[in-house]
């Protein structure tokens, strides 16, 4: 079902609704929550009016804001589309399609309508005067040209003003859909307030969305769709016209949340080309040191033991116990990993039902018979692996010397301070760590870092901060954040020191994979990333180097924004 | 944010509330069926004239109503005459009328009597009915 018909439908009913005085039905008590003027059909009461005659006797208009209150906090700018009569006829008279002003003029005028609540109720408590019912437009539409044309009138400047104002915004209505309601309404204005926060709200779900960009076309108030996913547009007026155009049914009006299934739409996807678009390779002049490491290691070489994050299955049938590759045997050991070795030759109705004929591995549901290094999921921990080889932990012994409490090292028995040297570096290889971050939360002095590539330690992160944050944390989901890094990076490495606290202080919930930004390009790219070091949260990414509290922020907004 | 509608909503509730508490009910259906002058770009070349007895609490807030009722539509309001002065007479005399109520509200247009009543509890609805007919609005 469209939303067009139902629309329609409701905007001509609340036409005879709000028309009822040419019966002698009246209802003025009822204050519409859109544009209206007093004509001689009205039935009800012009907020605008109401409002104005309460502050020119300096009364509290309780009565009349609070209808206001309520309905706009439930509908919020609902009524500008499905039932204000002056939306109505611009939806009529809007006949040149196609044409628009320029968007930054277009963000521009957007704020004029503020302006114009504003200097409404300014000037009639001033003067008492309702300057506005001179120039209303649906007033002169409804009652002003009607009269003049029946009983005549008087030209003055005012009537002269009134009818400029009114053809010119008439012209403007021809080329430009809901002008009116986009730049100029003042209820609407007001109405726009409560539209973040309102029940009824459109929503978008990524997973459908093919990026056809159909909604952007037919959209009257030329919102960006996209934005609904991540906040709720002010200038939507809710009525449909882009769920109407959607032929994957991804957009459409809801009063409860929904769901999406997609975590993350990259700018690219959303928008189109970038604005910064990550420039070609050849185009490059920063080479990327040659990585001593980079040459493909026998897989049964790796050691998987320092993992973090890797969930999966794995079912491995083997025919002599001595084929099985080390690291599944240490996969074994990990409590997030199931790992089955079986027999081939004493499970013999397995392998008659999987039809097996030589050793197969079975990884989240894959069946796999050929290398293991060319499987996505053991290539990701395998590249896993080596990035945590090139971590190293770093003590600042500037820092350590005073200290008399040795925290790093009573948290961790691993740790061994020599104070040889002003900046001491241990590269996670060495010894058994897998950054779980503890020494570094232990650590009130900052002295402990976690570097990739140059020692380079020049940042102070604000443990405390984070520890106050630590309920905050505990709330949240079990997570993977994608820390896009490079070496030697003095801000990179404070990222990644503080990712290794926020780990630890989530007690493990909150996860992150380290990729190399620059060894990645492609993924680099997906994810639109163009500035080092960003993280990567769900569906939001950092914007410059993060601090302790906005990236807990954007944890938790993702938590709010799950999948 | 997920149930800010809520405290909005309640909110708004608790000004209908006190508004109803404050009859604004009432001077907002009042209010609301004034006539717009403005909003028809018309003039509103009327003149609304009390007269009114002395010490009569009904009398003193239909004037009240009716001096609200000027203001906010921009009629002129006369005067309020009260039946202890002498000039109230005189006035009477002016205009030709004759006064034998508590009460009595006159609207005139271009100095000459429109129409007018002498019920104290709905003078609102008789200026904006009377001017409503009278400028066709």
């Amino acid at each position: 079902m469209t939303y067009k018909a139902p629309r329609r439908i409701l905007q001509i009913l609340t036409i005879f609704a709000v028309s009822t005085g040419a019966f002698g039905v009246t209802f003025y008590y009822v204050v519409v929550p859109f544009l209206y003027a007093h004509y001689p059909y009205s039935s009800v009461s012009d907020p605008l009016r109401i409002l104005q005659f309460y502050l020119i006797e300096r009364i509290i208009p309780w009565y009349p804001l609070g209808i206001l209150f309520v309905a706009f906090a439930i509908f919020g700018r609902a009524f500008c589309g499905w039932a204000c009569p002056f939306g109505f006829f611009q939806d009529i008279v809007h006949v040149f399609r196609g044409i628009d002003l320029p968007e930054s003029l277009h963000n521009i005028l957007t704020k004029v309508k503020f302006l114009v609540l504003i200097s409404i109720f300014a000037l009639s408590y001033q003067t008492g005067i309702l300057y506005f019912d001179r120039v209303n437009p649906f007033a002169t539409l409804v009652s002003a040209i009607p009269r003049m044309l029946l009983v005549g009138f008087t030209v003055d400047r005012w009537v002269i003003l009134r009818l400029t104002f009114f053809f010119l915004l008439l012209t403007g209505l021809l080329f430009v859909h809901r002008f009116w309601c986009r730049y100029l309404c003042p209820v609407g204005a007001l109405a726009s307030l409560f539209n973040k926060v309102s029940p009824l709200h459109l929503y978008l779900d990524p997973s459908l969305c093919n990026r056809c960009k159909e909604c952007l076309e037919v959209c009257p108030t030329r919102v960006n769709i996209f934005n609904v996913v991540r906040t709720r547009p002010i200038e939507c007026i809710l009525c449909g016209d882009c769920a109407d155009v959607c032929s994957q049914g991804a957009l459409g009006l809801s009063f409860t949340e929904r769901e999406t299934k997609e975590g993350y739409i990259s700018k690219e996807e959303a928008y189109g080309p970038l604005r910064y678009p990550v420039p070609p390779s050849e185009f490059v002049t920063r080479e990327y040191p040659p990585e001593r490491e980079r040459e493909k290691r026998p897989i049964s070489e790796v050691s998987l033991r320092k993992l973090r994050g890797i969930r999966g299955r794995i079912i491995y049938f083997y025919e002599n116990e001595k084929e099985i590759p080390p690291f599944l045997t240490e996969m074994q050991k990990l409590p997030n990993l199931q790992v089955w070795l079986v027999d081939m030759r004493e499970s013999v109705n397995l392998v008659q039902h999987y039809q097996l004929e030589r050793t197969t591995v079975f990884v989240n549901g894959r069946i796999y018979t050929g290398p293991l290094e060319e499987d996505p999921f053991v290539g990701y921990m395998v590249k896993e692996y080596f990035m945590l080889r090139r971590l190293s932990l770093v003590f600042d012994a500037a820092k350590c010397r005073p200290c008399r409490t040795r925290d790093c090292t009573t948290v961790c028995e691993q740790i061994d301070i020599t104070h040889e040297s002003r900046i001491e570096v241990h590269p996670l290889a060495e010894f058994d760590c897998f950054a779980c971050g503890e020494c570094i939360a232990a650590c009130k002095r900052g002295g402990v870092s976690l570097v990739y590539g140059e020692p380079k330690i020049d940042f102070n992160l604000n443990l405390a901060h984070l520890e106050s944050l630590q309920d905050k944390l505990l709330e949240v989901e079990p997570m993977m954040l994608k820390a896009f890094v490079e070496r030697d990076s003095v801000h990179c490495n404070k990222v990644i020191t503080m990712l290794a606290a926020i780990s630890f202080f989530s007690k493990g919930r909150i996860n992150f994979e380290l990729i190399d930004a620059l060894e990645e390009p492609e993924r680099a790219k997906t994810y639109d990333i163009t500035f080092l070091p960003t993280v990567v949260v769900g569906r939001f990414k950092t914007l410059g180097i993060p601090t302790e509290g906005s990236l807990v922020l954007l944890i938790r907004r993702s938590e709010r924004w799950k999948l | 944010m997920k149930y800010v509608w809520l405290l909005l909503v309640i909110i708004g509730g608790v000004g209908i509330f006190l508004g109803v508490e404050r009859f604004q009910v009432e001077n907002t259906e009042n209010f609301g069926g004034y006539p717009c002058f403005l909003c028809a770009s018309a003039e509103p070349d009327f003149e609304v004239v009390v007269f009114s007895k002395a010490a009569c609490l009904n009398c003193e807030n239909a004037v009240r109503r009716a001096q609200w009722f000027c203001r906010l539509t921009g009629v002129t309001y006369g005067n309020t005459f009260y039946d202890d002065a002498e000039e109230s007479f005189s006035k009477l005399d002016e205009l030709g009328l004759m006064w034998d109520s508590d009460f009595l509200v006159v609207v005139l247009k271009d100095g000459a009597v429109l129409d007018t009543t002498t019920d104290a509890t709905a003078v609102e609805q008789f200026l904006s009915e009377t001017m409503k007919e009278a400028s066709q609005l």
